[in-house]
């Protein structure tokens, strides 16, 4: 999941808000300031104290990270089951795209770029729940 | 990756990472022709030109999509399909390009609208004599026009009344396929006093006698249908 520290993490850790708030990033999620109300704790501080430290610290360590412009997107992507972040030796492969919106907002479009940021594959859908799986023969 | 959400929220994984398997690079390509954004009338013929390449080999064919669609493919370059007989509507238009070792590549979408034909019709103006038959109601174009072999269907119609009077002549029941956006320009349907000419019958009676009844006969035109004649004939002295 993708967190702003505003919600309780659930079963999958993949990333941290860093900045955000409506259009213009004015939000320093992982640093509000220090204030000595809360014993100049940051954002990311309080979420260490409440147990998020392995998870983040976890998500850090495998690359498994997405930015997003919506905080309720909930994204996974793998290949040959390893999630995003993973490497990978040459073979077959398939990949898995799984995303959902806990607002339920509607995805219409999923895109898979190569590391020349081509399009390897892309998919028109209508859907507030993305399960996409897809065989890549060559890469 | 990236998936994109229908108001345009994005979000981008970070990527995996794969070591060694084929070496082979994809191609790339890209929709030259029409641009983002542009705008045809129906029944449209849009030209749709791509450019492809391959770094480490030849490009095989591309194929060129509308959604999920194919409509077309090319094998040589300069890459270009002509899309025909395109209706009305919004599309999103790809290309995806096959090399020589197999491998693919889509390029990004680019949507064209394609805008039904303004065509404008008026109705013929008609009259007719209090209890004939109505004419036939006919049309003209007055702008726009059609394209190869559409035609109008169905015909037009007028407010109901069969007393001497105007009424309107409306759309009906014409139409065109959805290439088209009528416009109809009523027109009036005006039904005419009848002429009936009628003549005093002669009369005589003797001096001191009773007055005979006054009668005409019609000796022009008809009455329609239970019409009947009101008021009463007096007499003069000629």
């Amino acid at each position: 999941m993708n967190s702003d520290f505003k919600f309780s993490p659930s079963d999958q850790f993949v990333g941290i808000e860093l900045w955000n708030s409506g259009n213009g990033f004015s939000t320093y999620y992982y640093n509000d300031g220090y204030y000595s109300g809360d014993n100049n704790k940051s954002f990311i501080d309080e979420a260490n104290e409440v147990g998020w430290k392995l998870g983040v610290l976890d998500a850090i360590r495998e690359r498994r990270f997405f930015s997003t412009l919506d905080k309720n997107i909930a994204l996974s992507f793998k290949i040959n089951g390893m999630e995003m972040g993973s490497s990978l030796a040459g073979g077959n492969y398939t990949a898995r795209i799984q995303a959902v919106d806990a607002d339920g907002e509607t995805f219409n479009q999923v895109i898979l770029f190569n590391r020349n940021h081509d399009i390897v594959n892309q998919w028109s859908l209508n859907s507030g729940n993305i399960n996409v799986t897809a065989n890549l023969t060559t890469f | 990756m990236k998936v994109r959400q229908a108001d345009g929220d994005e979000a981008i994984s970070s990527p995996i990472w794969i070591s060694g398997g084929s070496s082979n690079q994809h191609p790339v390509c890209s929709i030259t022709t029409p641009s983002n954004g542009s705008t045809f009338s129906a029944p449209a013929i849009i030209t749709i030109g791509a450019n492809a390449s391959d770094s480490d080999g030849s490009v095989t064919k591309v194929e060129f999509y509308q959604g999920s669609t194919k409509i077309g493919e090319d094998i040589s370059a300069p890459y270009s399909i002509s899309w025909s007989g395109v209706s009305a509507g919004n599309y999103s238009l790809t290309v995806r390009a096959t090399d020589n070792a197999g491998s693919t590549a889509t390029s990004l979408p680019v949507s064209v609208t394609v805008n039904a034909r303004s065509i404008t019709v008026r109705a013929d103006s008609q009259t007719k004599v209090y209890g004939r038959s109505d004419p036939e109601l006919t049309y003209e174009v007055v702008s726009g026009s059609l394209m190869g072999s559409d035609t109008f269907r169905g015909g037009l119609s007028r407010e109901p009344g069969e007393n001497v009077g105007e009424y309107s002549i409306n759309q009906g029941t014409l139409n065109l396929n959805d290439n088209y956006i009528i416009t109809f320009l009523e027109s009036s349907f005006t039904i005419t006093e009848r002429p009936v000419t009628v003549t005093a019958e002669s009369k005589m009676k003797n001096f001191g006698d009773t007055d005979p009844g006054l009668t005409i006969i019609i000796t022009s035109g008809r009455l329609i249908g239970t019409d009947t004649f009101h008021g009463s004939l007096c007499q003069g002295k000629r």
